[in-house]
């Protein structure tokens, strides 16, 4: 993975002297509320429902066991034991002080980590596929293009007051595992008719309240003209985007309005006043990031492996885990691990600092000492022998991580929501944990195979919910929650925003008519149908019948 | 005139965040800021609204806490009458094997921001 | 307004620019004040009798005159510019990488801050990431250009 130079480490501490100077500011009195909230956003720190939240960047989702014993230890000193793993690959911290923070990230910046532009009007953290350099469907690892963006994004001169957030995610595998055309910008590394892998650029896909899948605004571009494309996006956006609305100030928004075919022109119109050589980082500059994901040293294996066969026949908890959180890896002899943070009765993306030492220490133990935190907020281990998996879940139970459903039902994406967030309408948490209770079978969850539910606790659509097989969104109606179900989103190389059901549900309701529609789903689905298939081709009225009574 | 407005019904409290430390707090009658809403002052009368609301813009001016404005109390309960006030009042729900916030303040206590004024 | 020039504070100064189309309409003046919508197109032919372009920041928030600075450049303008509006020292370095010489300021704006603090921000930072912003004064340094120095 990558590691700072000498210029990538003053810059870093520079700005954690900038943020202590700002913090400091605020306290005198010289800067106000209103002009230090921005700045302390693009720090990452919110004030949230009951207290700072502050959300630390985990570029791409890629991180150390060094990094992450870090975090548990942030977790303990300056918080409550434990951190949150959020839908943008990133960490977040429920209770810090805000005379604590400018330490914080002394902490942070002690292992090449920070909290630049985790919030904020500017371009986010890249999200990225967290099986990068491991998938077997992969064309390139797109990290070190991510890398190249996180560097070039980071405080910005021209693009950090944006009219609006910006969210970027690559992927270099044919399956979309980082949603990007949910995103300000998706890019997919692509090979072109000369056989030179390039970048496939989507523009305006976005979620909450208006979501949209992105579209395509150039099929190719290569790699030493990225940032200067990139410039001239965020240029044409940066001066015409709208700012007289918050709910309309999206890219998005400013492509649907323009047109996709008359934005591009203006893109194109504004590329071709640059001097691209003149913003784009020279080639030795991209070997340099790429050599730090050049591929670990791979023990020659063979794909079969006693030791490992034999458990899987031994042991049918082990087995049942291997079958939902195993992936299939690049290397024969090699595997991903997928570690789900969503055990029965848990926040999903909870996880306690003890626990945080734990996966550090099996990074390191098994896995060349990377972490990769997923957008579906999970945690993987990306390079692990095969004959090294049962010793290694062995310790996942011991620490009460070894939760064997990724994918499954109780796999639920889900935003903090009523329990932490300032804008929520309604509570997530406690609906997903209801939810995973009601499926807590592990057999019936087998059986119900691979479903999304993804919950938000407001319209801003943090928990995903317009691209889950089931989505969910949390409202309040004179006081009472009410949940509105969406069906047959979908966040893959086939995006397709979900569709509302009818008439919201209250909480009791709500799990009884999930259940409802997934025992319609059983009897009506095909071989080897999926939820969203059966849904797909029987389409949303039987749905409907189940949850209204009206068949 | 102070920038706070209220135009709530029934009994109010004053709620805002600490600056230094970000937790919710609730005015008392002593007019320190405290973190327990047990502790928070409720009236309806319009003088001490008005005295209240001095004292949050003044507070805030002098970099004690952070956004303050009035909620409605339910009459009855005494509780926020506000659903999201209830959370803020009481903190999250779920916490299974973490303390809550409640439990929490119980345990510490409940903290005090500011120095103790005269109400009137 | 006050006037802040290399991190100095350089006194009162009052007196409002002509807008564009005022600007437009005349065959005199070397000055101009633009807002952050401007269609440069429509500048471009009188750019090079300019001595002085202001560009307004209606918000502190609202970066688009960063973009507009970038442009202005870029068309060859080499004359004074100044970004006018309610921004706060944090933001200065900003402004001046973009190509604005100096900010104007409401007083009202600048009594909580102290001209020390729009020094320091100044230098705050002396390394960047981004190619095409480098600032002359105090020198920085672009991150990939001096990693391959
Ligand atoms: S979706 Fe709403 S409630 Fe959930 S985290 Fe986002 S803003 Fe908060």
């Amino acid at each position: 993975m990558y590691r700072y130079d000498e210029f990538d480490h003053t810059f870093v501490r520079a700005r954690s002297q900038q943020f202590k100077r700002q913090v400091e500011r605020r306290l005198d009195g010289s800067l106000s509320e209103e002009q230090f909230r921005p700045l302390r956003l693009m720090n990452g720190l919110y004030l949230q429902l009951h207290a700072y939240m502050l959300r630390v960047a985990i570029p791409y989702g890629t991180f150390s066991g060094k990094q992450m014993r870090q975090l548990a230890m942030i977790a303990d000193k300056y918080d409550r034991g434990y951190g949150h793993f959020t839908t943008r690959q990133n960490i977040q911290y429920n209770w810090p002080d805000l005379v604590d923070v400018p330490a914080i990230l002394e902490d942070l910046a002690d292992v090449e980590m920070h909290a630049i532009q985790t919030s904020g009007n500017c371009i986010r953290n890249t999200t990225s596929d967290p099986w990068a350099g491991a998938a077997i469907d992969e064309i390139e690892d797109p990290r070190p293009i991510a890398e190249l963006i996180r560097q070039w994004s980071s405080l910005h001169p021209e693009f950090t007051y944006l009219p609006r957030k910006f969210k970027i995610a690559i992927t270099g595998a044919s399956n979309d595992r980082a949603a990007i055309r949910a995103h300000d910008i998706g890019l997919q590394i692509v090979q072109n008719d000369a056989g030179e892998n390039g970048l496939q650029v989507y523009v305006g896909g976005g979620l909450g309240r208006t979501p949209i899948i992105g579209n395509v605004l150039r099929e190719f571009i290569s790699r030493h003209e990225l940032l200067p494309y990139l410039e001239a996006i965020m240029r044409v956006y940066n001066r015409y985007g709208r700012r007289d609305n918050k709910y309309k100030a999206r890219i998005k928004i400013l492509v649907q309005e323009t047109g996709l075919e008359k934005f591009r022109d203006e893109v194109e119109a504004e590329y071709a006043q640059l001097e691209p050589l003149d913003i784009a980082v020279p080639q030795e500059e991209l070997n340099r990031i790429a050599d730090y994901f050049s591929a670990p040293d791979y023990d020659d294996v063979s794909s079969s492996d006693e030791g490992y066969d034999k458990a899987v026949i031994l042991h049918s908890d082990f087995a049942g885990w291997v079958r939902s959180n195993l992936s299939e890896h690049k290397i024969s002899g090699y595997t991903i691990v997928n570690i789900s943070l969503k055990p029965l009765k848990g926040a999903p993306g909870d996880i306690s600092a003890d626990q945080m030492r734990v996966v550090a220490d099996l990074a390191q133990e098994y896995s060349f000492d990377e972490i990769r935190a997923t957008h579906e907020q999970n945690l993987v281990l990306a390079n692990v022998k095969k004959s090294d998996v049962y010793a290694l879940y062995q310790k996942l139970v011991v620490a009460e991580l070894a939760t064997g459903n990724i994918g499954l039902i109780s796999d639920i994406i889900c935003c903090p929501g009523m329990d932490y967030c300032a804008l929520a309408t309604a509570r997530s948490i406690p609906v997903g944990q209801a939810i995973s209770e009601r499926f807590s079978d592990p057999e019936r969850q087998r059986v119900i195979g691979e479903m999304k539910i993804k919950i938000s606790g407001c319209i801003n659509a943090c928990g995903h919910h317009h691209i889950g097989h089931i989505g969910i969104l949390g409202l309040e109606k004179a006081g009472v929650e009410t949940y509105q179900v969406k069906l047959g989103g979908d966040a893959t190389s086939t995006a397709e925003v979900g569709k509302v059901t009818g008439k919201g549900f209250s909480f009791d309701e709500l799990i009884d008519a999930i259940e409802r529609m997934i025992d319609l789903y059983l009897r009506e689905r095909d071989t080897g149908e999926r939820f969203l298939d059966t849904y797909r081709r029987i389409g949303m009225e039987p749905f409907k019948g189940v949850l209204y009574g009206t068949d | 005139m102070s920038t706070l407005k209220h135009k709530g019904k029934g009994p109010q409290a004053l709620t805002a965040n600490g600056l230094r430390t970000g937790p919710v707090v609730y005015l008392s009658a002593d007019y320190t800021w405290n973190t327990a809403f047990e502790n928070a002052m409720l009236t309806e009368d319009p003088l001490v609204i008005a005295r209240m609301s001095e004292a949050g813009d003044r507070d805030e001016e002098e970099n004690l806490i952070v956004g303050p404005y009035f909620i409605d109390v339910d009459a009855e309960t005494h509780l926020p009458a506000r659903y999201r006030e209830r959370f803020r009042a009481q903190g999250p729900s779920y916490d299974p094997g973490k303390p809550t916030y409640a439990e929490l303040l119980m345990k510490d206590g409940a903290q005090v921001i500011g120095q103790q004024r005269e109400g009137n | 307004m006050v006037l802040i020039r290399n991190g100095v504070e350089l006194g009162h100064v009052s007196g409002e620019l002509p807008d564009l189309e005022t600007y437009l309409a005349g065959n005199e003046g070397d000055s101009v004040l633009l807002s952050p919508d401007v269609d440069l197109e429509t500048l471009k032919p009188r750019l090079s009798g300019l001595a002085l372009i202001e560009v307004s920041f209606p918000s502190f928030t609202d970066g688009r005159g960063f973009s507009v600075a970038k442009q202005l450049r870029r068309l060859g303008y080499e004359g004074e510019l100044i970004a006018t509006g309610p921004l706060i020292p944090d933001q200065y370095l900003c402004a001046v990488q973009c190509g604005f010489d100096a900010v104007k300021i409401e007083q009202e704006c600048y009594v909580r801050q102290s001209e020390g603090e729009w020094n320091e921000a100044l230098h705050a930072f002396d390394l960047f990431y981004q190619r095409g912003y480098v600032r002359q004064n105090p020198v920085s340094r672009n991150i990939t250009e001096a990693r391959y120095e």
